[in-house]
């Protein structure tokens, strides 16, 4: 008896998980290929979904250093001055503060805007905020903070009144505007409510962090405030209508960012126009392909970024400032940008549309008689085979593999061995923490974070990037670091741009690196529909910044 | 009442409880397996999190905060004592409690390997049996041919196909996500299905079924095909037995008690494992689909967190994994004690 129900029982379950399985896929199936909102939903007026690579933004903005977290925090919190691309370049413009003006060398003193709410506790966000955020900053510069570190001085930071905020410094800065935009401001009271202790911050605890980073609310005054937070899925934004600022007429209501690495699954959305932008991480052929869908087209972003790759100063025969030079006349520079499109040719050690950005001295070109011209006055001119040189290629980049097989080719009509290795992008992070563990040559993307060429030079090439994945040269030459920090600490900008040139000359002939090409990003949108300011002008700068959503128009009427 | 307590007292004194208390054993083993890997891996798991710009002394007090900076065997004894206090550890890559992220992220997975399953058991049977029963048949030469491509194809393919042809072609499946953007439903399991159904909002629920539909085959057609070749032939063979032909030669119905209650029953002892295996293996194994589908689920996780050797996150996956395996392993177990009275039996005749 008890068999035969055990059996009878679980033929039972099986036939109705069957046949709810079939009426459910049935009842789902729509009849229309488009899906149709049932008529109790509310599908937003102007809406915008916007691809991140991989992984959703960190939703702390002093936490958030990659492209979609940069991206978040940009739309979601104000910051203290904004950096502004006008008339073919990048001003600071008024933000919170709505003017500023310094006091002395190494104090700085803003007047804030009056009546700045703070989305979810409509409070005003006042001096004290800013004051807080700058120290939280500096205590734990997990993102964008370490700009802060060397120049700012906590003791002299302070809240003159409710609406005027001083900033003191340790040294004078003379792009401290700049790093001023990196000042996202957030509640004070809202984080102090939620510190956890113990944490890595001392009496500061988590510093609020493991909260923030759970999603509940934002703490920002921007004009996109958070509203949904689906961990691995998507983050929703709703459009801010108490924010001071000016909205772009047709500004979308709400954005959408998700989480879509796939080529097929992008191209599957965009042409279902269930996806607005692309990232810019796809490969050069999915483009390609998304260019040719009817309404969608690509946008050619020019960051300020470049593809540099690193030598390693300290590795024979790299040591010999005559093979790096030799190396730089090996590099086909016109077949590596039909490897890897999203460049163009680079114009100086610096890309070309920095401020302060000067062309090669001499020019770089891919020859071959030069290269063995250079080689002959080496060192190791004789011995050059006793030598083989490492070129990493990171196993997640598709294409670099092809970049150092271009330099290893033709280096071998010269005589230079040049090995390609295949490495995982932590190996590649790890080796690099020493001078003595990266290959003799590390490719590597990198990109400035404020537009001057001082940006570009002080990431790449002063000590304090040693051990990071921003260098490979590992030079021991203080007076590099001394002429750096002599161009950052000059107030004066004709004075500080000159310092600059002549520094961009002074490193170009170490022959640190091979300047491959400066990086332009590809983002695929729905041109039909969005009308998106950075893509006209091709010009971004900044990582993450190209997505100023409160700029955008779009027309959800337009749609196909 | 008296038979289905000695039923019950057969499943709970044979092996059963003693494999509980052995897993939860081997579940120890492979935290400390998974510990180790984990951390000889390469890269410096406090510069993955904090990024490559942070300064050296903040990395250094995060390895100190992560007791990184001792050795591994300390490493493993702070771990452990977080453990037993229901603690994972913070995630690298989340900066949230491990534990926190499970919960986020498993219901998506387990809703999915839950309606794998119904497509899996299902299919599996209809298949496995119609073809074991006519074998040789135009039928049976049919499936054959599409367990063959099942089994050939992966599932990530599976998803691309499905997705392009259902969603980009056809349109009437969704290409991505669990919901449509316009339903909002309060997180109570979250299984958004269950959760649609507890908050009686039957659109959500047919919209959360819509979009279960893809993934689910993508990952069900090439276990199905598997194990409908496993039923088949186990139903063949059970088919050709003498008892079967003794059945027969009385006159039973042939469908309704010669296979279905006399050869079916035996034929699924050696295809429940597989099912249950390939079950549970979607733990680790979906990740691809995940991706595909911009589905929330633990693989996703647990490859961002591979990517930037998020430890705790790591471990914390592994042994969900590891004790998703061992609740499955126990089901096969009482399922089959169920199914075959020598195991209810201790092995006896």
């Amino acid at each position: 008896m008890v068999k035969r129900s055990v059996v009878a029982a679980i033929v039972a379950v099986v036939i109705i998980i069957a046949i709810v399985g079939v009426a459910a896929w049935y009842l789902a199936a729509p009849p229309t290929p488009t899906p149709t909102p049932t008529p109790t939903a509310t599908p937003p007026v102007k809406s915008l979904i916007v691809a991140s690579f991989a992984n959703l933004p960190y939703l702390d903005p002093h936490v958030a250093h990659d492209e979609s977290g940069r991206a978040y925090i940009h739309n979601v919190y104000d910051t203290l001055v904004r950096m502004e691309y006008r008339e073919g370049t990048v001003k600071i413009i008024p933000w919170l503060a709505t003017r500023w003006e310094m006091v002395d060398n190494v104090t700085w003193r803003f007047y804030l805007r009056e009546g700045v709410k703070f989305h979810h506790t409509n409070r005003e966000l006042t001096a004290k905020d800013v004051e807080f955020s700058v120290m939280r900053m500096v205590i734990m510069p997990e993102g964008m903070g370490y700009l802060l570190v060397p120049w700012i001085d906590l003791d002299r930071t302070k809240a003159i009144d409710k609406y005027t905020i001083e900033i003191g410094l340790k040294k004078p800065c003379g792009v401290f505007l700049y790093l001023a935009s990196y000042i996202y401001v957030v509640d004070s009271e809202e984080v102090k409510k939620n510190i956890k202790t113990p944490g890595p911050y001392g009496e500061w605890g988590d510093f609020g962090k493991g909260w923030l980073m759970e999603g509940h609310i934002d703490i920002g005054s921007g004009p996109y405030m958070l509203v949904e937070y689906v961990p691995g899925s998507h983050v929703m934004l709703a459009k801010n209508e108490k924010w001071w600022g000016d909205f772009a007429p047709r500004a979308p209501d709400n954005v959408k960012i998700v989480a879509i690495v796939d080529p097929a699954t992008t191209h599957t959305l965009m042409a279902k126009r269930e996806l607005d932008i692309s990232t810019v991480w796809l490969p050069p052929e999915t483009y390609e392909a998304l260019d040719e869908i009817e309404g969608v087209d690509v946008a050619k972003l020019h960051y300020y970024g470049m593809y540099f790759l690193m030598m390693n100063s300290r590795k024979p025969p790299l040591d010999d400032i005559h093979v790096r030079k030799a190396l730089f006349y090996l590099f086909d520079y016109r077949t590596f940008l039909e490897i890897l499109p999203q460049h163009k040719e680079a114009e100086g050690i610096v890309p070309s549309n920095m401020i302060g950005f000067i062309p090669f001295p001499e020019p770089v070109e891919y020859n071959i008689d030069k290269a063995l011209e250079e080689l002959k006055k080496s060192k190791y001119w004789g011995e050059l085979d006793k030598y083989e040189i490492a070129l990493t290629w990171r196993a997640e980049v598709p294409g670099e593999d092809r970049v150092g097989l271009l330099l290893a080719s033709a280096a071998e009509k010269v005589g230079l061995k040049i090995k390609v290795v295949k490495l995982p992008w932590l190996k590649v992070v790890e080796a690099m923490t020493r001078p003595d563990t990266p290959n003799h040559i590390e490719p590597m993307w990198i990109t400035a974070d404020y537009p001057e060429a001082i940006s570009m030079v002080y990431l790449r090439w002063h000590s304090a990037s040693h051990g990071t994945v921003n260098q490979n040269e590992w030079f021991d030459l203080p007076e590099l670091d001394k002429m750096i920090e002599e161009v950052l600490g000059t107030i004066d900008e004709k004075e500080r741009l000159e310092k600059s040139a002549e520094l961009q000359r002074y490193i170009f002939y170490l022959y640190p690196s091979i300047f491959a090409g400066d990086y332009i990003g590809f983002k695929a949108y729905q041109s039909k529909y969005i009308d998106w300011p950075s893509a006209k002008v091709g010009f971004v700068g900044v990582f993450g910044w190209d997505v100023e959503y409160w700029k955008m128009n779009v027309y959800p009427e337009k749609k196909i | 009442m008296k038979i289905n307590l000695n039923v019950l007292k057969g499943i709970f004194n044979n092996a059963i409880l003693k494999r509980i208390i052995l897993s939860l054993i081997s579940l120890l083993g492979l935290s400390l397996i998974i510990f180790t890997l984990a951390r000889i891996m390469p890269g410096d798991p406090a510069r993955m999190a904090l990024g490559p710009r942070a300064p050296e002394e903040i990395v250094q007090k995060y390895r100190e905060m992560l007791y990184l900076d001792k050795p591994l065997y300390v490493q493993y004894y702070y771990w452990l004592i977080n453990l037993f206090q229901g603690k994972l550890g913070p995630s690298l890559t989340s900066f949230r409690e491990v534990s926190v992220d499970i919960a986020d992220f498993l219901p998506a997975t387990l809703e999915l390997m839950l309606f794998v399953a119904i497509i899996q058991v299902t299919g599996t049977l209809i298949l496995g049996t119609i073809s074991g029963c006519k074998p040789g048949s135009a039928i049976d030469g049919a499936l054959r041919v599409f367990a063959y491509i099942g089994i050939c194809v992966p599932p990530f393919v599976w998803a691309l196909i499905l997705q392009f042809v259902f969603s980009y072609i056809l349109g009437w499946f969704p290409a991505t996500e669990r919901l449509s953007s316009y339903i909002r439903l309060p997180r109570i399991t979250g299984l958004v299905t269950i959760d649609a159904l507890i908050t009686g909002n039957f659109n959500a629920f047919v919209d959360a079924l819509w979009h279960l539909a893809l993934p689910s085959l993508a990952l069900a057609v090439g276990a199905m095909a598997q194990e409908t070749r496993i039923l088949r032939s186990a139903m063949v063979e059970n088919i050709n037995k003498d008892y079967i032909t003794t059945f027969l030669s009385h006159g039973l119905p042939i469908y309704r008690y010669v296979y279905f209650k006399y050869a079916l029953r035996p034929s699924l002892c050696s295809t429940i494992p597989v099912i249950g295996l390939d079950i549970a293996s979607l733990i680790a194994n979906a990740f691809m689909v995940e991706m595909i589908f911009n589905w929330p689920g633990i693989s996703k996780f647990g490859i961002t967190a591979m990517l930037r050797k998020d430890l705790n996150g790591i471990v914390g996956i592994v042994l969900v994994a590891g004790i998703i395996y061992i609740v499955t392993n126990v089901i096969i177990d009482i399922i089959l004690t169920i199914l075959d009275p020598r195991i209810r039996r201790g092995g006896q005749q």
